[in-house]
């Protein structure tokens, strides 16, 4: 068959395009998750804030973003913020003109949606550890700062990790949603590709199993990472 | 790899537009890229066909530097008003309704939809009534749209976010028609197992006038440079060479519109 | 915005049927596909465990936009052969083919939630079961599952709120659900407020389904 020429690297086929597409889509992953992780310790803190509008907006904030479709989320960002953030630098700079890439705004609306779930992750990991840990560290002086980052954080990770890995995986598939405004990861280059050969099985089916080969890989580090982990602690799981 | 840098430049954050210097201008140009032989993207990464010849002779004429990129059809409109790109090069035609948000060039061609048929049903003319009860597709946010939905209110529409997604259809039978531009219906036709075939005559909407580059309301000093730049190549011959090109016919030439063909 | 609404409002009411009903019915079957394949995970071992396994890994591990354009595209390409078989008619259909997609990425997980309640049950129960003199079936048909529904009940809802957005997806399989609308609406229209009106649209049915699902978990809380 010539399938193999399709897939071919150099002038005729789409292997290298394809390697590229997947290349933005692990970038696309690696470089939300640390802006998912930190939101979603900031929604939880606004969440179990002393002031009520804190904690309405953390309430506000996950119910909006766990209930939209997160293809909608990301044409609202990708449109509107654009808009929002235009009118703000032509205030500052008449003329100038910002223009939010399809990667920032897949990096953004995916934060968002990712860090919704998040904050629940965080929430139950704390409650995990316990706010004796805490009280513990302020009654041995440290700021609640010092507390967090020496005492309560160390303890944390071994709580967070499934949850996080679990989003990880929700978050390594959703990359392929930004397809539709058009960046050029994985999925985008197989539909390119397609319009030119017209083998959508081939093509889907590729990708397919690409992202399955990643999720499965990313599911047997994550079980190593808690092996390691926890190790030393008593196992409860069956 | 130009790809890959390009992807690098924009992964570091806000791309600055327009406030590059006048000295070494850089135009971004916005297409579809899934519109074949009018823009689409080849095997080894590159946004092609007679869209992009043109634009680039434009440029070449503007003596700027000038950047493709690729965006979905049914948000090319508000991706060009939220400067994602400075114009755009995508076979759109000129309608009223696109006038009230984009501003549009003289037309560059006249580009005419036509309905394409699977051959089993032997349809021998696409009337309203030879087609009622038919399925037809089309792309999402085209022409064609308002033109089924005016003069063939009894077939089944179905709309599709890609023309080549309808054309995949209609191959495999889930279409009985589908109606497109008869340039890229016929160039896709060519490539296809011989499954179906041209129907009744092309047209045009009523009130387009041709297929022409569009920019935001407000940048009409780039409308006129664009559009004397434009005058200039279809003078000197270089639209002629370009159109040699891609198809040994005029293009030029304006279509009926629906309404002298059909009735409401 | 609200002219958006009451302009369109046909089709709005139109895709908010097809949002609900479509996600409604491709969680349900996709339960009834998921009881076995759970079961098989928690209980079998060897080959079925195998199939099991793989199934749940291969449909949870694909984006559903990818599972939807090969079912309904990839699929398509094949036509002729598929006439053959006797299965176009289904594949023909852009419903069906949106639903298989849904009922086969929804069961993988719902799998995965059977399995996960049904190994939670305490050994007891199982050898309370058999002092009653219970043979396995009704055991498992009057007991078991009915205390793995119960504690299921909660992550099954969040499943079906998914399937909610997951639905979505159909747009661009020429299924118009709220987002299909709500893109054809755009596309005409140009504004944005199409898409809020859209995002209110999925609050709302969001909310309206959590309310319900708190008070059902509410009736069961009582065996799980």
């Amino acid at each position: 068959m010539d399938h193999f020429r399709l897939l071919s690297f150099g002038d005729h086929g789409w292997g290298d395009e394809l390697l590229i597409g997947l290349g933005v889509t692990l970038a696309l992953a690696i470089c939300t998750l640390p802006f998912a992780i930190i939101l979603s310790f900031l929604v939880h803190w606004a969440k179990v804030s002393r002031y009520r509008i804190l904690r309405s907006f953390g309430m506000l904030y996950t119910t909006v973003f766990k209930s939209l479709p997160e293809i909608l989320t990301l044409l609202i960002l990708y449109y509107q913020a654009q808009a929002i953030i235009g009118w703000l630098i032509q205030s500052v700079i008449p003329g100038a003109h910002f223009s939010i890439s399809p990667f920032v705004a897949g990096m953004i609306s995916l934060s968002l949606v990712i860090s919704a779930y998040g904050s629940e992750v965080v929430r139950a990991a704390l409650g995990a550890v316990g706010n004796g840990q805490f009280e513990a560290a302020q009654s041995l002086g440290l700021s609640p700062r010092i507390a967090f980052i020496k005492v309560i954080l160390p303890q944390l990770w071994r709580h967070a990790l499934p949850g996080f890995g679990n989003l990880w995986i929700i978050l390594l598939k959703d990359t392929s949603l930004v397809s539709v405004i058009a960046l050029s990861e994985l999925t985008h280059v197989a539909g390119l590709a397609i319009t030119t050969t017209r083998q959508p099985f081939v093509f889907y089916g590729l990708i397919a199993v690409i992202y399955v080969l990643l999720v499965t890989l990313s599911a047997t580090a994550q079980k190593r990472l808690e092996r390691r982990v926890n190790l030393g602690f008593t196992r409860t799981e069956t | 790899m130009k790809t890959l840098f390009k992807m690098a430049a924009a992964a570091t954050g806000l791309v600055v537009a327009g406030l590059a210097s006048a000295s070494a201008e850089t135009l971004q140009i916005g297409t579809e890229g899934a519109y074949a032989p009018f823009n689409y993207v080849s095997e080894n990464g590159e946004i092609k066909g007679f869209d992009i010849d043109i634009g680039n002779a434009i440029c070449a004429e503007m003596k700027v530097e000038c950047e493709w990129s690729v965006h979905d059809w049914g948000g090319i409109i508000p991706a060009l008003n939220a400067h994602k790109f400075d114009f755009m090069v995508a076979s759109m035609a000129i309608t009223e309704a696109r006038m009230e948000n984009v501003s549009f060039s003289d037309p560059y061609y006249y580009n005419a939809m036509r309905f394409l048929a699977v051959k089993e049903l032997a349809l021998e003319e696409a009337t309203p009534e030879r087609l009622k009860g038919l399925v037809v597709g089309t792309q999402q946010g085209a022409v064609s749209v308002p033109v089924l939905d005016a003069y063939f209110p009894d077939s089944e529409h179905k709309l599709y976010p890609k023309m080549t997604e309808a054309l995949m259809d209609l191959e495999s039978g889930r279409l009985d028609l589908a109606l497109f531009s008869q340039f890229t219906a016929g160039e896709w036709l060519a490539g296809s197992s011989g499954c179906c075939e041209f129907v009744g005559e092309s047209f045009l909407m009523d009130g387009t006038i041709g297929a022409g580059i569009a920019f935001r309301k407000q940048d009409d000093e780039l409308r006129n440079r664009v559009n004397a730049a434009l005058k200039t190549i279809m003078d000197n011959g270089t639209y002629e060479t370009i159109r040699a090109e891609y198809f040994d016919f005029d293009i030029m030439t304006k279509p009926p519109y629906v309404s002298e063909l059909f009735d409401k | 915005m609200f002219d958006l609404y009451l302009d369109y409002i046909d089709r709005w009411s139109h895709g908010l049927w097809l949002t609900a009903s479509m996600s409604t019915l491709s969680v349900l079957i996709g339960f009834l596909v998921a009881l076995p394949i759970g079961f098989v995970r928690s209980r079998a071992k060897g080959p079925l465990a195998w199939l099991a396994i793989a199934y749940v890994n291969l449909f949870r591990g694909m984006p559903l936009l990818v599972l939807m354009f090969l079912v309904y595209y990839g699929f398509g390409q094949f036509s002729s052969e598929l006439r053959a078989m006797g299965l176009w008619w289904f594949f023909r259909d852009a419903y069906f083919c949106g639903m298989l997609a849904l009922i086969l990425n929804t069961s993988a997980y719902q799998a995965e939630i059977i399995r996960g309640s049904l190994n939670t049950i305490s050994t007891s129960v199982i050898e309370t079961n058999a002092a009653l003199n219970l043979t396995r079936w009704t055991a498992f048909r009057r007991v078991l599952l009915p205390i793995a529904f119960a504690k299921a009940l909660p992550p099954l809802g969040n499943e079906y709120i998914l399937m909610v957005k997951a639905t979505s997806l159909l747009a661009i399989i020429t299924v118009f659900d709220l987002m299909g609308e709500a893109r054809t609406i755009f596309s005409e229209t140009l504004d944005l407020g199409v898409y809020y009106v859209a995002a209110i649209h999925y609050l709302v049915l969001v909310l309206a389904i959590e309310w319900t699902l708190r008070r059902v978990e509410a009736r069961f809380k009582w065996m799980a």
